[in-house]
C-alpha cells in the first residue's frame, strides 16, 4: 500500500469520527430538548390546572361596619352566575390562579369588576362580597380546614362486653 | 392462482371468535336487555377499554407474545392520578398531568422489565406475568408505606387516617369522565365519547404509521425470527426493550382513561386485573400469541364486553342468580386466554411436524400447516 493511499484513508477514518462526534452532539441537544420541553410542558399543566375551592361569603362583617348585600348576583370567569341573598355562602370549584370576579347589585344598581391571583399553595379561598361592594382591596383571604386527626386517646375506653383483641394470624 | 375457500380452515382459524360469538348471540336475547342499552354500554366500553388493549399490539409484532408485564404501566399511570387528585389538578389537565407524571416512570418500568424479557427469551409471557406480581409489591410498599412519609402527600382527604399511606379507594371526581364529556356527542340516542373515539382512533394512525418506519419493520423481522435478524444487523435486544416501554407507557395511558371514565379507583387492585382483560379481549378478536391487528383490538373489546354486559343478566333469566352468570363470564373469559394459548401451541408443533415431513418427502405444502410459524 503506498503512502497516498494510507493518507487517504486516514482522512476518511478522521471523517467518519467527525461524522460520529456530530451525530451525538445533535443527538444529546436532542434529548436535553426534549427534556426541558418534558418539565416545561409539566409545569404548565400543574400550574394552569390547579383547581381551587372559592366560598363566596355574603355575611356581614363581625364587626357590623359592613352589612351583607340584600341581593347580588357574582360573576366568576366564565362560569354561570351565582346569585346569593343576605348571610349566604356558596361554594364554587375554579381552575387555575389568575381570575376574574364580577359583582351586580340591584339595590343601589351597582356593578362592580376585580381581578386577582391566587397564591399556588392555597387550596381555599373565602371571597367577602360585602367588602368587595365596599371598595376593599383584602376582599379575599385563604380559608385553611384545621383538621386533627384521631388518635388512640380519642377512642372510647374498653368495655367489660368487649372480646380481647386477637393478633390475625394466616 | 385463486384460493378456494376452505370452511373448516376459516373455522379452525378463528375459533375462539366463533365460540364467543355463538355463546353472545344465545346469551343476549335471553339477558332481555334492550339494543339501545346494550349499544350504549358497548360505545362507552369501546372507549374505555381499547387504548388498553392497543399496548399489547407492539410486543406481539416484536414476536414477544402477549405482554402480561402491561399492569406496570397501568401502575405508572395510577401513581400519576394519585398526585394529579392530591395537587387537585382537575378535568383534562388533571389526565395530562397523571400521564406526564407516570410517563417516566412507566419508560423505566418498561425498560427494567425489557432488560429481564431478553434474559427470559422464549418466556416472555410468564416472566411478564410474574414480574407484574413483583411489581406490584413494590407499588403497594410505595403507595402504602413511602406515600405521605417519604413522599410528601398534601390532601389529608386521600390518606389514610394514621398519616401515611393512600386510602382504598380513591375518589377520581375531579378528572372523571373529563375526556369522555370533552367532546360527547348525541346521536340516536346514544352518546358517543368523540374525545375518547379522537385519541383511540390517533393511536390507530400512529400504529399503522409506526409499522412502517424502521424500527416498525425491524420489530417485524425480529418477530419473523430473532437469530436472522440479529444477522442483518438489526439491534435485537434494544428494539425488544423499545416494543416493551413503549407498549408499557401506552398501557399507562390506557389505564388513566379507563379510570377517568369509572371515576374512582381502587389504589391496590385496579391494575391487578387489567393485563388479563386486556389479554382476554384481544384474543376474543382473533389475535394469536404471534398475530395481531388493529381489527382484532375492537372486534375482541365488543365481543368481551358483549358478553360482560348480557352474561349476568342472562345468569339472572336462566338461574334466577345473577352471580352464576357472572361464574359464566369469568370462566369463558379465562377460558379464551387458555384456548388461544393452547391452538397456538398446537398449530406450532403442527407446523414443526409438517415442516420435518415435508423435509423428509422434499415437500412442504404451507397450507397444511394451518397459519403456523
Amino acid at each position: 500500500m503506498s503512502g497516498a493511499d494510507n493518507s487517504e484513508a486516514d482522512r476518511n477514518a478522521a471523517d467518519r469520527n467527525a461524522a460520529r462526534s456530530a451525530v451525538r452532539t445533535r443527538r444529546r441537544f436532542v434529548k436535553a430538548g426534549l427534556l426541558v420541553l418534558y418539565v416545561g410542558l409539566t409545569l404548565f399543566v400543574f400550574i394552569n390546572g390547579r383547581s381551587h375551592t372559592f366560598l363566596l361569603d355574603n355575611k356581614s362583617l363581625n364587626d357590623g361596619a359592613i352589612p351583607a348585600l340584600r341581593r347580588v348576583k357574582v360573576f366568576i370567569d366564565n362560569q354561570k352566575p351565582i346569585e346569593l341573598y343576605a348571610r349566604d355562602r356558596e361554594l364554587l370549584m375554579v381552575r387555575g390562579q389568575g381570575h376574574r370576579i364580577r359583582i351586580e347589585t340591584q339595590d343601589p344598581a351597582n356593578r362592580l369588576e376585580a381581578k386577582f391571583t391566587v397564591p399556588f399553595g392555597n387550596d381555599m379561598i373565602l371571597i367577602s362580597i360585602p367588602k368587595m361592594a365596599s371598595g376593599a382591596d383584602d376582599f379575599w383571604e385563604q380559608f385553611i380546614i384545621h383538621y386533627e386527626r384521631p388518635t388512640n386517646n380519642d377512642a372510647p375506653p374498653p368495655t367489660l362486653e368487649e372480646p380481647v383483641p386477637i393478633e390475625p394470624t394466616l | 392462482m385463486k384460493k378456494k375457500f376452505d370452511f373448516r380452515r376459516f373455522i379452525a382459524d378463528n375459533v375462539v371468535v366463533v365460540i364467543f360469538l355463538i355463546l353472545t348471540a344465545i346469551a343476549t336475547p335471553i339477558s332481555g336487555l334492550s339494543a339501545n342499552y346494550i349499544l350504549q354500554d358497548i360505545i362507552t366500553r369501546i372507549g374505555r377499554n381499547s387504548f388498553l388493549v392497543f399496548s399489547l399490539l407492539l410486543p406481539i409484532m416484536a414476536g414477544m407474545g402477549l405482554n402480561f408485564g402491561m399492569v406496570l404501566g397501568a401502575m405508572a399511570g395510577e401513581i400519576g392520578l394519585i398526585f394529579a387528585v392530591d395537587w387537585n389538578i382537575s378535568g383534562v389537565w388533571g389526565l395530562g398531568f397523571s400521564v406526564l407524571v407516570g410517563l417516566p416512570i412507566a419508560i423505566i418500568l418498561g425498560w427494567a422489565a425489557g432488560a429481564v424479557l431478553n434474559r427470559a427469551k422464549g418466556r416472555e409471557m410468564a416472566t411478564g406475568y410474574i414480574l407484574g406480581f413483583f411489581m406490584d409489591g413494590v407499588y403497594q410498599f410505595v403507595v402504602l408505606y413511602l406515600m405521605g412519609s417519604l413522599i410528601p402527600m398534601r390532601s389529608l382527604a386521600i390518606t389514610l387516617s394514621r398519616g401515611y399511606g393512600i386510602r382504598n379507594t380513591l375518589n377520581l371526581d375531579s378528572v372523571r369522565q373529563s375526556l369522555d364529556n370533552m367532546m360527547m356527542v348525541k346521536l340516536f340516542g346514544l352518546n358517543f365519547p368523540v374525545g375518547t373515539f379522537i385519541i383511540v382512533g390517533l393511536l390507530c394512525v400512529f400504529i399503522v404509521w409506526f409499522r412502517k418506519t424502521k424500527l416498525g419493520q425491524d420489530m417485524r423481522a425480529i418477530g419473523q425470527d430473532q437469530l436472522v435478524s440479529n444477522a442483518s444487523g438489526i439491534p435485537v435486544e434494544t428494539t425488544r426493550i423499545i416494543a416493551i416501554v413503549m407498549s408499557t407507557v401506552l398501557a399507562m395511558i390506557g389505564q388513566v382513561i379507563f379510570l377517568q371514565n369509572m371515576g374512582n379507583m381502587a389504589t391496590y387492585n385496579a391494575h391487578r386485573q387489567t393485563g388479563f382483560f386486556a389479554v382476554a379481549a384481544i384474543l376474543v378478536g382473533g389475535a394469536s400469541v404471534t398475530k395481531a391487528t388493529i381489527p382484532n383490538v375492537f372486534v375482541g373489546v365488543v365481543l368481551l364486553h358483549l358478553m360482560y354486559i348480557v352474561m349476568p343478566r342472562a345468569g339472572a333469566e336462566l338461574f334466577g342468580s345473577a352471580q352464576i352468570g357472572e361464574y359464566f363470564r369469568d370462566a369463558f373469559s379465562y377460558g379464551a386466554i387458555a384456548l388461544a394459548l393452547v391452538l397456538h401451541a398446537w398449530r406450532k408443533r403442527r407446523g414443526v411436524e409438517i415442516d420435518r415431513a415435508g423435509l423428509r418427502m422434499n415437500t412442504v405444502d404451507p397450507a397444511a400447516k394451518g397459519g403456523a410459524v
